[in-house]
């Protein structure tokens, strides 16, 4: 077996197949366009981190790395509501911020929020009332947290807390709806073990 | 999906791509090979900021005038400090005197049943376990506060406070592990109680 590529060249390279990839993949679960793009950002910096210890040996191989460690990432913040920014510091990378309202939409048009949510609406009717109003609140009317902990009574934190377990609740309903997808070789090769 | 977006097309993905760019890659941390004891110790570029903070010899401590000492940490011309392990049950004392130096750097002895995961600092690949390779390390280390230019092993300089470089020490030898979180320590390791 040849020894893998961990050049920053081959990094450049997993970013251009695997970035807007990702970033659909976490607006599509994160239904936040905001929280997502600094989730994603967290994402690749840890991934730069840890690329030279990457025993990834193919291109897809590469990118389930990277989803998993978007997934761990995506379950601490489902669990705790705050996005751990360890990475981006350490490597005194910011996360991208988006200029205006059109930037948002775009990325929403990519993650085809539009045709998710009537998916969305009824996987939200299945979710603990507290959830559900802090979901309809941050994701559905889009307001900001402060506000929302104020609709709830209770802290900011809470509310981020809310929101995120109420997402967790239903990140499964959504993907079942319209699942990401990898390379083709991860796709088969998921289903040749289902 | 929408797939007539480029990738130029949005700042975002833009934003990051420069600062990938801008950043320099790390190289890859390098194996450790077996080595026996009595042989010369391995180079391992990398160790932790207390490392540079020592600016005197530690005194070697010698277990018997005709044996080899037992543990041992020492400070070379070169700035770099070998950490020698002769025998397991000195693992404590080693660690009271890498304590005493303010040098992150503990040496965890691998025995029967400790075969707890512990997650490296800052990383989000699966956690490591402690049980070390059969003749997959040296009996002494050298540890580098400096990376030599064009080395192939990463800068371990800046180990924070809170966060430890651990050698698993077996009759191996010692083997890096990996900088850890005191916190996430498994209890078998005793890093918790000396720092």
């Amino acid at each position: 077996m040849s020894t893998p590529d961990r050049s920053k060249r081959a990094f450049e390279r997993l970013y251009e197949r695997a970035s807007r990839r990702l970033l659909i993949h976490l607006v599509r679960r994160l239904h936040d366009v905001e929280v997502a793009t600094e989730l994603w950002a967290e994402c690749w910096a840890a991934a730069f981190s840890g690329w030279p210890r990457c025993r990834a040996n193919s291109p897809a191989e590469e990118e389930a790395w990277l989803f998993g460690i978007a997934r761990r990432q995506l379950a601490a913040y489902y669990r705790t509501g705050a996005i751990r920014r360890r990475a981006l510091e350490r490597l005194r990378w910011e996360a991208p911020v988006l200029i205006d309202g059109d930037e948002q939409e775009q990325l929403e048009r990519m993650a085809e929020l539009e045709e998710l949510r009537p998916v969305l609406a009824q996987a939200l009717s299945t979710l603990p009332h507290k959830r559900r109003r802090a979901v309809e609140l941050r994701i559905v009317a889009g307001l900001p947290y402060e506000h929302v902990a104020a609709r709830l009574g209770c802290s900011e934190q809470a509310a981020r807390a809310s929101v995120s377990r109420g997402l967790r609740s239903l990140a499964k309903q959504i993907d079942q709806a319209q699942p990401i997808t990898l390379t083709k070789e991860i796709s088969d090769e998921r289903r040749s073990r289902t | 999906m929408n797939d007539a977006l480029e990738h130029d097309d949005h700042s975002v993905l833009a934003t990051m791509r420069e600062q990938i760019a801008a950043t320099p890659m790390l190289p890859a941390p390098r194996r450790l090979q077996p080595r026996f004891l009595g042989t010369r110790p391995r180079v391992l570029a990398g160790a932790s900021a207390g490392i540079a903070a020592l600016s005197a010899t530690l005194a070697l401590i010698f277990a018997g005038a005709s044996s080899p000492p037992a543990f041992a940490v020492t400070t070379n011309p070169d700035g770099t400090t070998t950490v020698t392990l002769n025998a397991l049950s000195a693992a404590g004392a080693l660690n009271a005197k890498l304590a005493a130096a303010d040098v992150h750097v503990r040496v965890a002895p691998v025995v029967p049943g400790c075969n707890d995961p512990v997650q490296i600092a800052d990383s989000d690949s699966p956690p490591a376990t402690l049980q070390a390779e059969p003749q997959g390390g040296a009996n002494s280390l050298q540890l580098s506060s400096t990376i030599a230019s064009g080395s192939s092993t990463p800068d371990q300089t800046n180990v924070p406070a809170g966060q430890t470089l651990v050698l698993a020490a077996s009759k191996s030898g010692l083997q890096v592990v990996g900088q850890i979180n005191q916190s996430t320590a498994p209890a078998c390791v005793g890093l918790a109680s000396d720092q």
